[in-house]
């Protein structure tokens, strides 16, 4: 029998819905008399426990401590369930604060340690995670030789939500008494879009040199408004003086930090363009030529003329 | 006042690469190496820290790599840092964030600084494990991902923010000495003047193995090991085919679906 | 003329140069030098010397095409990938690669490739995979032969290819007409080679697509022209109000209670008066935004429109060629800086209006003042050391800023700046020769490449060569 343990977040007292995508990564490696266990640390964890009770969940560890998130108590509670339990894995979704404290756990523990990981599956007895690398292009699977327990985080979005219900027991655990060194101060939300404000916009258009001149620039303005969309460009746009220095993304202008779609026609998708919009999950890239690097960043490509795509664009809004 | 900056050497691939003979890791005529780009972030967040605090303030580059590495120590002593430290071992050539960690634990102890930066993750792999388990290692306090950072000269804490997903922030205090882990947007680098960049040949870079840490092998174990290298069967971008219409017709659909 | 320092005379001579480059032993600088000096060994092999350059300037844009010719000897294939997806790669190359029966994906790259050439299409039209007879159909280099057979295998992807490529005739258009589907059909209705009989089936189709498409043919007949322009789809309006042979006495009296129809109409370049008159005062802002920048706009309607309460409205006046100067002195004193910066990229910039910018502290302004040939020297050196990259940059972009303005960004620490300050033509060699050592490949490229250039120029018989991309 192999333990398995998921940690589930909460911020500022609610449930993050990225642990049910831990419990499902886990509940793939889970054999025979496995015992999954899922760790929940909020102020008032019973609250939590139906929310966590999917099928694959056979123990609920409850820490009764402060919403705040503290790190070092996260990390303690992880030592402390690893010293007792001698897991085969803890995971917790890959997001910021995971990372403040898996790492530095991982390294005190001298257990296995991997981040951001999309697959996870055994071969034979061996555990093996993959993940991506240099940039996505290429994908690394990774084993853990001679390490009894793995601490794991989990790429979002890619599991599937744990769904079912299941009636799993509820262990109390005591907050270990760590020395905190962080101490949560308050909260700065994001910031209001006022103007042009490439860095919050959540969808971009932007435009690149095959705009071709000023004059063409205007009717990008206007598909970008009829899309809902925040108009971009590339730098050589800005330079010429065709849009303003606020709307060019990239290394000498904005970054695109809150898009969570960008279209770009006739951008080509040079590096100081990329910088600012690479991270992105979802580009669309337009350009007529196929060999444009911007299609080496794009989840979906069109090879065609930015003006016709445009045109035939505005047709349906 | 010290503050050490760890950086990286990240390599870049164009599209078309080939693996190496064992599969474990791309062959390296595909690399195009340069300094990390969250490291212009936190040598930046270091250097203006320093001149507020006037000339009594050192600021040190470190870096784990073969003498290629050296390169993007010079970037850093290029913009401003004073000295640079490169640790490189045979041994380490399999290394992973642990490692590497366990290896800047070594030179913290003998430099006893007052602060530590790391960028919040590398540009190639983006494992976001150094700079957090070197502060394990250390067991000093920690805080990754910060967009913004009031911390005075020999000041017991700091006053920081972290970037969470959604860009929502949430303000902390940290007890110093801390490591943090910086994020792009949080100044805006400054980029090494020519004259800068003649000056950092001559500035000083120690050179150090294992053994000047007393480290071995066994000391810098990875938590993990590649086994397998690969491309990814679907890399490349979806490409919508047909007519122009019919392509406008499927981005249509995918703007209606992802705009929210 | 300042005498020469000692140092600096490898500077205009080959020999010189080409040892100067040697001893430095740079790739890029060789490269760059290589574009205008074609038959130095030394230099070829300095710049392909490691397989890691010689796979970096395989797929660059700026290797010359003798160079990419030696790489396409190289029996290595991922430099022969990286050679089929460089779209300046001369048809002798692909050629080579195609000879070297190159697997799958790279006969793909050969197959889309603007400039390969018809025999190795009309080779590659007759390969056993389909995604390469496909990219076959779409290229604008196919021979014709090569296109009817292709035409024939009723494949849905090869026609809509085809009927988009501007090669393929009539009778090819017929035969897909009967084969394909609606987007193949509004295809070859869109295309000027597309037979009569066809177009007015189009034309008066059920299939709004396919009328539309039919609209915006620009070998349209006058008549269904006309037609498509009183169509009762807006669509199907809209694509003939912008096809080009739409002539300025059909639209005098048009009227249109379509927004979306309205706008396309403020677009058009060519505009009757009375319509102008019409759009110019109509409620939608995009119609005024559009009118703003056209150069037949009455001068009273200009100055209406500079003052409208839309900051955007006021940009196009600003940018409007006809815009008169006392309303462009008016506009750089506008409170919203993208009008100003409007008026400062103009190159007929009146001084009064030149005055007051030069006050200005935007940086879209600052930046469309150091673009401006009509900025003072003095002006822009100035602006050379302004603390914002970028308008430091608009200088290095300026076609008429001095040289001395110039050589004050040779040293300038945003790697970027020096290197648009490298792609200058009228570099001169002393600057480049600063510039040949600079920590940024791309500047010493450039540097290389214009110290090249100005011995080539000298040469005898080699003036007359064409400039390089």
């Amino acid at each position: 029998m192999a333990n398995l343990i998921a940690i589930a977040e909460q911020r500022q007292g609610e449930l993050r819905p990225t642990g049910l995508e831990v419990i499902a990564a886990l509940r793939g490696v889970k054999q025979g008399d496995d015992r999954l266990a899922v760790v929940i640390i909020a102020a008032d964890p019973s609250t939590h426990v139906p929310a966590l009770s999917v099928e694959g969940v056979d123990e609920v560890i409850a820490v009764q401590a402060s919403d705040d998130f503290q790190p070092d108590l996260t990390g303690a509670v992880i030592t402390e369930l690893v010293q007792e339990r001698q897991p085969r894995i803890v995971a917790v979704a890959h997001g910021v604060d995971a990372w403040s404290y898996m790492p530095a756990t991982a390294a005190r523990l001298d257990s296995g340690l991997a981040t951001d990981v999309q697959k996870l599956t055994l071969d034979g007895d061996d555990l093996v995670a993959t993940r991506s690398g240099y940039a996505e292009k290429v994908l690394a699977d990774i084993d853990f030789p001679g390490k009894d327990t793995v601490l794991l985080t989990i790429r979002t979005n890619v599991f599937e939500p744990a769904s079912g219900s299941a009636s799993p027991g509820v262990t109390q655990m005591t907050a270990p008494a760590v020395d905190v060194a962080t101490t949560h101060e308050g909260w700065k939300p994001p910031a209001d879009a006022g103007g042009i404000d490439i860095g919050g916009a959540e969808f971009i258009l932007s435009i690149g040199r095959g705009v071709g001149e000023e004059s063409n620039v205007e009717q990008f303005l206007e598909l970008s408004e009829k899309l809902g969309a925040t108009l971009g460009c590339s730098r050589p746009i800005a330079d010429s003086g065709w849009l303003p220095k606020a709307r060019q993304v990239g290394q000498s202008g904005q970054l695109a930090a809150n898009c969570k779609l960008y279209i770009a026609m006739g951008v080509s998708g040079s590096v100081q363009h990329q910088w600012g919009m690479k991270h992105i999950e979802n580009i669309v890239a337009v350009n007529t030529d196929p060999e444009a690097s911007i299609f080496t960043i794009a989840r979906y490509g069109i090879v065609g003329d930015m003006f016709e795509i445009a045109e035939e664009l505005e047709n349906h809004f | 006042m010290k503050i050490l900056v760890m950086v990286k050497q990240v390599a870049f691939l164009d599209d078309e690469f080939e693996m190496r003979d064992n599969d474990r890791d791309v062959e390296e005529d595909f690399f195009e190496k340069d300094l990390n780009e969250f490291d212009h972030f936190s040598v930046e967040e270091a250097l203006l820290i320093k001149e507020a605090a006037g000339d009594d303030a050192e600021v040190v580059a470190v870096t784990v790599g073969d003498d290629d590495a050296d390169d993007v120590l010079r970037t850093a002593l290029a913009k401003g840092a004073d000295r640079g430290i490169r640790v490189w071992d045979d041994a380490l050539e399999d290394a992973d964030g642990i490692s590497i960690a366990k290896v800047l634990a070594k030179v913290v102890e003998r430099e006893q600084p007052d602060m530590v930066f790391t960028g919040a993750q590398s540009a190639d792999f983006g494992s976001a494990v150094t700079g957090m388990a070197l502060a394990g290692i250390l067991g000093w306090p920690h805080a990754a991902v910060i967009c913004h950072l009031e911390y005075g000269r020999g000041a017991k804490t700091a006053t920081l923010r972290r970037e969470l997903e959604g860009g929502l922030e949430e303000i902390m205090t940290i007890r110093c000495p801390a490591v943090l882990s910086i994020q792009l947007g949080i100044n805006e680098p400054r980029y090494a003047s020519l004259r800068g960049i003649k000056q950092a040949k001559q500035k000083h870079v120690d050179e150090l193995s294992l053994d000047d840490l007393d480290l071995d092998a066994g000391a810098v174990a990875p938590a993990s090991r590649v086994r397998r290298m690969y491309t990814p069967e679907k890399g490349q971008a979806e490409l919508i085919t047909g007519s122009p219409a019919e392509q406008a017709a499927r981005l249509a659909e995918i703007i209606k679906e992802l705009r929210g | 003329m300042a005498a020469r320092d000692r140092s600096t005379l490898w500077l205009d001579d080959r020999g010189g140069l080409i040892t100067r480059l040697t001893g430095m032993g740079d790739p890029y600088a060789a490269l760059g030098a290589c574009v205008w000096i074609s038959d130095s060994s030394e230099l070829d092999d300095l710049a392909l010397g490691a397989r890691r350059q010689r796979l970096t300037f395989a797929a660059a844009r700026y290797t010359p095409a003798r160079l990419l010719d030696r790489l396409s000897q190289d029996a290595d294939a991922a430099i022969a990938m990286r050679l089929a997806r460089n779209p300046v790669s001369p048809a002798p190359v692909l050629a080579r690669i195609l000879r070297g029966d190159p697997p799958l994906r790279l006969r793909r790259h050969i197959a889309a490739h603007k400039r390969a050439d018809r025999a190795v299409l009309t080779a590659l039209a007759a390969d056993e995979d389909i995604a390469v007879r496909r990219g076959v159909a779409g290229n604008a280099m196919t021979p014709l032969p090569a296109m009817v057979v292709l035409a024939a295998e009723g494949d849905p992807q090869i026609m809509r290819n085809m009927a988009a490529a501007p090669q393929t005739t009539g009778d090819i258009l017929t035969r897909l007409w009967t084969l394909g589907d609606e987007w193949v059909r509004a295809d070859i209705a869109a295309h000027p080679n597309c037979p009569a009989y066809i177009l007015a089936k189009a034309g008066q189709g059920a299939d709004p697509l396919i009328r539309r498409k039919c609209a915006a043919n620009p070998a349209l007949p006058e008549a269904m022209l006309l037609d498509l322009l009183a169509d009762p789809d807006e669509l199907v309006r809209g694509a003939a109000v912008r096809n080009p042979l739409v002539s300025d006495a059909w639209l005098d009296d048009a009227e249109d209670g379509s927004v979306r129809v309205r706008r396309l109409f403020a677009r058009r370049t060519r505009l009757p008066g009375p319509l102008i008159e019409r759009l110019a005062g109509d409620a939608d802002t995009w119609v005024r935004r559009w009118i703003a920048r056209n150069p037949d706009l009455p001068f009273a309607r200009i100055a209406q429109l500079g003052h409208d309460e839309e900051p955007a409205i006021r940009r196009g006046v600003a940018r409007n060629p006809c815009c008169p100067p006392d309303l462009l002195i008016a506009l750089a004193g506008d409170a919203d800086p993208w009008v100003r910066a409007g008026v400062a990229l103009r190159d007929d910039l009146p001084d009064a209006a030149l005055t007051v910018l030069l006050d200005d502290t935007d940086r879209d302004v600052l930046g469309a003042l150091g673009r401006n040939p009509r900025s003072p020297a003095a002006w822009l050196a100035e602006l050379a050391r302004h603390p914002d990259k970028d308008v430091r940059r608009a200088v290095a972009l300026n076609p008429v800023a001095p040289a001395h303005v110039l050589a004050l960004l040779a040293d300038d620490p945003y790697p970027l700046n020096r290197a648009m300050l490298g792609r200058r033509h009228d570099l001169t060699p002393d600057l480049a020769g600063r510039m040949l050592t600079d920590p940024e490949p791309q500047v010493r490229f450039a540097a290389a490449a214009r110290l090249a250039r100005a011995i080539a120029e000298t040469e005898p018989g080699t003036n007359q060569r064409r400039t390089p991309p």
